[in-house]
């Protein structure tokens, strides 16, 4: 198997075995919500499930899933060797390192505050630390996604960017922009409260830093659904797609 | 020239794109119309009130000290619901309320952030510690509400609910000092 082959189902395994996990979660969730199994389990149990079960879907799957498939996509259309594979792996491996983190801390009963956080609820600060890796895990994937388009064009001059790189990239600088905002909430206010240092938050600030991240992490998921759609199944249905500039236009608007 | 490049099919799928953008266009136009008509119409907007307060001592003195918490009617006739939102119930559990009447709910937190939401009505809002939640609404029917916490608060989050008590004009009685409690059932 070729390496940026093993780099991208790397990526899926992850992703999905977090899947699975988070499926199995949400049906015991809903069980010991309904009459059935209400006598079942404490709020304990059931806030640490919940808090996994958002965990593994926005940062473990969401994250995974997309640099996996920013990985395939880079690969396949530009038909070019992926440029930083060494860098490609150490994000992989910092981020399965910032997972293993999350979920011994929410196993150990010391991360339920949801995937939202809730300041000034507190969790483990190993928690958040985890999280943060994993989100810088992601930026590295953002950088060679602009590499790897940067290399392209360098060899291409003139020629636009195939579709399905460019909305990856498109992707890729929404998710740089938009997870700064969870990275300062973190660093700033909620890792300094967690380890003591600070005695207070301005619950105000760390929402407003929080929602900057919130719905675009939906986002990052859509737009690999909507690459798929524009490249790979006009492809796939013997035909190709309508108007290119429409596509692009798209992944414009979505970013803006 | 390939089939894709003659100047006519360059036209026709200008043409077509320049369709479908003003679909677009016409489909973002009527949605963020039906936003402005239900906010207009239906008073569905999201609350706005900006208001400063310190969570560590609200409970001190000033209108959410204990003995202010509550329905209270003004010397103008207005209506005023102060509750405060804390881990895990709410204080008070039940509040009055009158019928047809316009209230404004005062809600604050002394400690994490909490929501609320009355079941049946478009008040819903969150309850930020550090800030005031406020809310204008009006109840149409006499009626015993729920009013959760709609906000991950903790462990005892779901276990938190007060009740809102719709009084129609003959069960809604200020005492002397204004003040209007549940009625008891």
């Amino acid at each position: 198997m070729r390496n940026a082959e093993r780099l991208c189902l790397a990526h899926f395994w992850v992703a999905f075995a977090a899947f699975a996990a988070a499926a199995v979660l949400g049906a015991w969730q809903m069980w010991v919500r309904s009459p059935l199994g209400a006598h079942i389990g404490t709020p304990d149990d059931y806030y640490m499930s919940v808090t996994a079960h958002g965990v593994a879907m926005a940062y473990v799957l969401t994250p995974f899933f997309i640099m996996g498939f920013g990985y395939f996509v880079a690969v396949t259309s530009l038909d070019r060797p992926l440029p930083g594979k060494a860098w490609a792996w150490l994000g992989f491996v910092v981020a399965v390192i910032g997972v293993v983190m999350v979920v011994i801390t929410i196993a150990a009963g010391k991360g339920s505050v949801l995937f939202t956080f809730y300041p000034p609820l507190t969790a483990s600060p190993w928690f958040y630390i985890g999280l943060v890796l994993v989100v810088a895990a992601s930026w590295v994937w953002c950088v060679l996604m602009l590499v790897a388009m940067a290399q392209w064009k360098r060899h291409n001059p003139g020629q636009p960017v195939p579709l399905a790189m460019f909305a990856t990239v498109a992707n890729a600088v929404m998710w740089l922009w938009t997870t700064a905002g969870v990275a300062v909430e973190l660093l700033y206010q909620v890792i300094p409260a967690a380890f003591g240092l600070i005695q207070t938050i301005d619950v105000g600030l760390a929402r407003t830093l929080f929602s900057w991240t919130l719905h675009a992490i939906v986002y990052f998921w859509l737009i690999p659904a909507y690459i798929a759609f524009y490249t790979m199944v006009p492809r796939a249905a013997g035909g190709r797609l309508y108007s290119d500039t429409m596509g692009r236009i798209t992944f414009i608007l979505f970013l803006i | 020239m390939s089939e894709a490049h003659h100047p006519a099919h360059e036209r026709r799928i200008l043409g077509t794109e320049l369709l479908w953008a003003f679909g677009v266009g016409v489909l973002v136009a009527v949605l963020l119309g039906m936003v402005l008509f239900t906010a207009l119409t239906q008073n569905i907007n999201p609350p706005s009130n900006v208001e400063r307060i310190d969570p560590k001592n609200l409970h001190l003195s000033g209108e959410f000290a204990e003995q202010n918490l509550g329905t209270v009617v003004a010397a103008d006739g207005s209506v005023t619901t102060r509750i405060i939102a804390t881990q895990f119930m709410f204080a008070p559990h039940c509040v009055a309320v009158p019928q047809g009447r316009p209230v404004t709910l005062r809600l604050a937190s002394p400690d994490v952030i909490h929501g609320i939401l009355v079941t049946g009505t478009n008040v819903n809002t969150m309850v930020v510690p550090g800030f005031v939640a406020q809310v204008h609404a009006q109840f149409t029917r006499a009626d015993e509400l729920l009013m959760p916490c709609h906000e991950y608060c903790g462990l005892g989050h779901s276990e938190m609910w007060a009740t809102v008590q719709v009084l129609d004009a003959a069960a809604f009685k200020p005492d002397a000092e204004g003040r209007v409690t549940c009625a008891q059932r």
